[in-house]
């Protein structure tokens, strides 16, 4: 519901009560950035914004609009890829300004943090106890802790260490009516009763907001080996994966699939980018390992398993970088595809994933169907194959107008999520549903499964306070 | 023709130097340890002459520990044919280096020396200079360009507002500067091939050469932590500190 111009007033005198006033913000130009999505495609709209500084705050807030039945949207750090942070007109929540670390206790290998935190904040934090929290994602330098939790955020560490929900010990969240959960336990173990927490990650801000967090640790990496390797075919990929797995499997932490067309993309418009090897194939893979030891043992390990790849005819050639500063420019290469793709006239994003033993035929497939739709059309598929999470992303044909190619993107969508669930897949992998994919949440989710989830919002939000008209 | 290509093991460019308090050093516990950047694009120049047809053996030496070895590797990975391992517990300074390569090349004879112009962690820029005065050969540093006519090397430097550009004889040594190339990855057949390659151990007391330093390192300490700065809520307020605080008025 939009605020009007004397509603708003009398809604600014209230919060005034709860918050400073420099935490209740009307300026236009400062909100402006908190109404457009990172990938730039949706802008909404909102004339007032809320920057609370601690859960008390929150939770007076949401009492307050629960009473008025006024709608907020809870935000982190606006990064998100499906516009589940954007406001059509709800009063912003932002929390940014919560983000305190509140505890870090290297012998319970865990960080308690305020939902506000940036990614890269606790990765620091965690360094400097000589610890590591693995989640690694394209906006770390600028994302927050709540948003990726209620994200259920992913990413290059995932095949080692899971998405963020396996990163959480324990949760607080203010709900609808303003009553706060308080779960902020570092236990390992608890199995007493349901695991509500999960319930509010992933689910995007709609069941409640999220306001402080106690994340896992990890013994930290002191070595890290990174390769890029071309392989015989994209079958291969995946022989390759269970290669590494049965050589070092502990090791092994990130596992990318980079396609010919995407090295070119990155090697045309990358910055002094070089390919790692001189006879790159049409499929190939960036491989990490992380050791928390500082010896040859994952050289080694890493050496031993592709020499194996290419004896069996997996890889054709490999370069396993020797300095830091070329494991920096393999990794370049995969951020320069997210970065320069859209030059190819361009691009329908898509976050997808199936089983891993379905991805080779997954692409080819999808592959074959996207050409039956448009000739030549140039399908860019890449990403994190190690946990089956692909980013099918297509391109146009070359030359082709891209204002013309943006008419096909409904078809070109239901071609690609809809292959995807014809192989027991997900249309939504790692980035959500917000408002981009609720067609996709009423045509492939399995109908109990969506109905529960409504009862669940009706539970906890009856009034519909909370990022309303997302997810479904 | 043969070139030699000096190599030294440095803490990776990347990581961020701490200072141990204990030992009056640079931390080198658990730390990333590379070839020296501008060592390894000495190494990258030898291999593209050699891939050129205009050089038949590359030889890498090092002089350092033990694990300078794997710098080597690193070395003989990217394309080099032999390497040479001059054992020592640290990593001796320039002079006591350009002597034991003078010594080595009074043993086999080199065409072409190409070194680093600097190594990253002492940033001395000493030991290439040093080399050519005590092998009284020819010598361009801050090599940016490198091309072999018959005998003798021209070689485009990299100085103060602009480019010059010298023809050496044979025998030369050359430093290298960024821009002369971007090295390449080592390719895991490569890696697989280097391993067969070989390494000779060469104890300096064979060179009849005391290793001993003439530079004392006194104190290391790290550059002072910057003080961040504030935010002032009024004019009159930062006249005030500046005045006051900073004194810059």
């Amino acid at each position: 519901m939009k605020l009007n111009e004397k509603q708003l007033q009398d809604f600014q005198k209230k919060f005034g009560n709860i918050l400073n006033e420099r935490d209740i913000i009307t300026d236009h130009d400062t909100i402006a950035p908190h109404l457009v999505d990172w990938v730039g495609n949706i802008s909404g709209s909102s004339a007032l914004m809320l920057t609370p500084r601690n859960s008390e705050q929150v939770s007076k807030i949401l009492r307050l609009c629960n009473e008025e039945t006024i709608a907020v949207v809870p935000q982190g750090g606006n990064t998100g890829s499906v516009a589940s942070g954007i406001p059509n007109g709800e009063i912003i929540l932002s929390l940014e300004k919560m983000n305190n670390i509140i505890s870090i206790i290297p012998e319970d290998y865990s960080i308690t943090v305020e939902s506000g935190c940036i990614l890269s904040q606790v990765q620091d934090a965690a360094q400097e106890v000589s610890r590591f929290f693995p989640l690694s994602i394209g906006s770390e330098g600028s994302c927050t802790i709540g948003g990726n939790i209620s994200t259920n955020a992913g990413g290059i560490s995932v095949l080692k260490y899971g998405n963020m929900r396996d990163l959480v010990l324990g949760l607080e969240v203010v709900l609808a009516d303003g009553r706060i959960m308080n779960n902020l336990k570092r236990l390992r173990k608890d199995n007493s009763g349901y695991a509500i927490k999960h319930m509010f990650m992933g689910a995007e801000g709609t069941l409640g907001v999220i306001t402080a967090a106690c994340l896992r640790l990890f013994p930290k990496i002191e070595n890290k080996v990174t390769a890029f390797a071309s392989l015989s075919d994209l079958d291969a990929t995946i022989q390759l994966l269970e290669t590494l797995k049965s050589f070092s499997g502990e090791l092994l932490s990130s596992y990318e699939l980079i396609p010919k067309i995407g090295l070119d993309i990155a090697l045309k418009y990358g910055d002094e980018l070089v390919s790692p090897i001189s006879d790159p194939q049409e499929w190939n893979v960036i491989i990490e390992y992380s050791d928390t030891k500082n010896n040859d043992n994952a050289n080694d390990s890493l050496e031993n398993a592709l020499g194996n790849a290419i004896e069996k005819g997996l890889v054709c050639n490999a370069a396993i970088a020797s300095s830091l500063s070329q494991a920096q420019n393999i990794w370049k290469i995969r951020k320069a595809i997210v970065e320069h793709q859209p030059k190819l006239g361009g691009e329908i994003k898509h976050d997808c994933s199936v089983p891993v033993s379905s991805v080779p035929e997954f692409i080819r497939s999808t592959t074959q169907k996207l050409i039956d739709y448009l000739p030549d059309v140039r399908p860019v598929p890449y990403g994190h194959i190690g946990d089956g999470n692909i980013h099918f992303n297509v391109c146009p044909p070359s030359n082709y107008n891209p204002d013309t190619f943006k008419q096909n993107t409904e078809e070109i969508r239901e071609i690609v999520y809809g292959n995807a669930n014809s192989f027991g897949g997900s249309f939504a992998a790692e980035h959500g549903v917000g408002q981009i994919k609720k067609k996709q949440m009423l045509n492939y989710k399995d109908e109990v499964e969506l109905q529960l989830m409504k009862d669940l919002k009706n539970f906890l939000d009856p009034k519909n306070i909370l990022n309303p008209d997302k997810i479904f | 023709m043969k070139i030699l290509v000096p190599v030294k093991r440095v803490v990776d460019y990347n990581v961020k130097i701490r200072v141990d308090k204990e030992t009056n050093a640079v931390d080198l516990n658990n730390v990333k340890m590379s070839i020296n950047p501008f060592d390894e694009i000495a190494v990258e120049e030898a291999i593209r002459i050699k891939e050129g047809g205009k050089c038949d053996e590359i030889v890498v030496v090092s002089l350092g520990p033990e694990q300078s070895k794997e710098t080597i590797r690193n070395a003989l990975a990217m394309g080099a044919d032999r390497g040479i391992h001059v054992k020592t517990e640290h990593s001796p300074e320039p002079l006591l280096v350009a002597k034991v390569l003078a010594k080595i090349i009074e043993k086999e004879s080199f065409d072409l020396i190409i070194l680093g112009k600097q190594s990253i962690d002492d940033d001395c820029n000493q030991t290439g200079q040093m080399l050519s005065a005590l092998l009284d050969c020819s010598i361009g540093t801050y090599a940016s360009k490198i091309e072999i006519e018959n005998d003798s090397f021209v070689v485009t430097r990299e100085i103060d507002g602009g480019l010059q550009t010298i023809k050496l004889a044979k025998p030369a040594v050359l430093t290298t500067d960024l821009r002369l190339n971007e090295p390449r990855y080592a390719s895991l057949p490569n890696i697989m091939k280097a391993k067969q390659k070989t390494i000779d151990e060469v104890d300096p007391a064979d060179l009849q050469i005391e290793m001993q330093p003439k530079v004392v390192t006194k104190k290391v300490e790290e550059p002072p932590a910057r003080i961040g700065g504030g935010k002032v809520d009024s004019i009159e307020d930062l006249v005030d500190k500046l005045k006051n605080v900073s004194g810059v008025i």
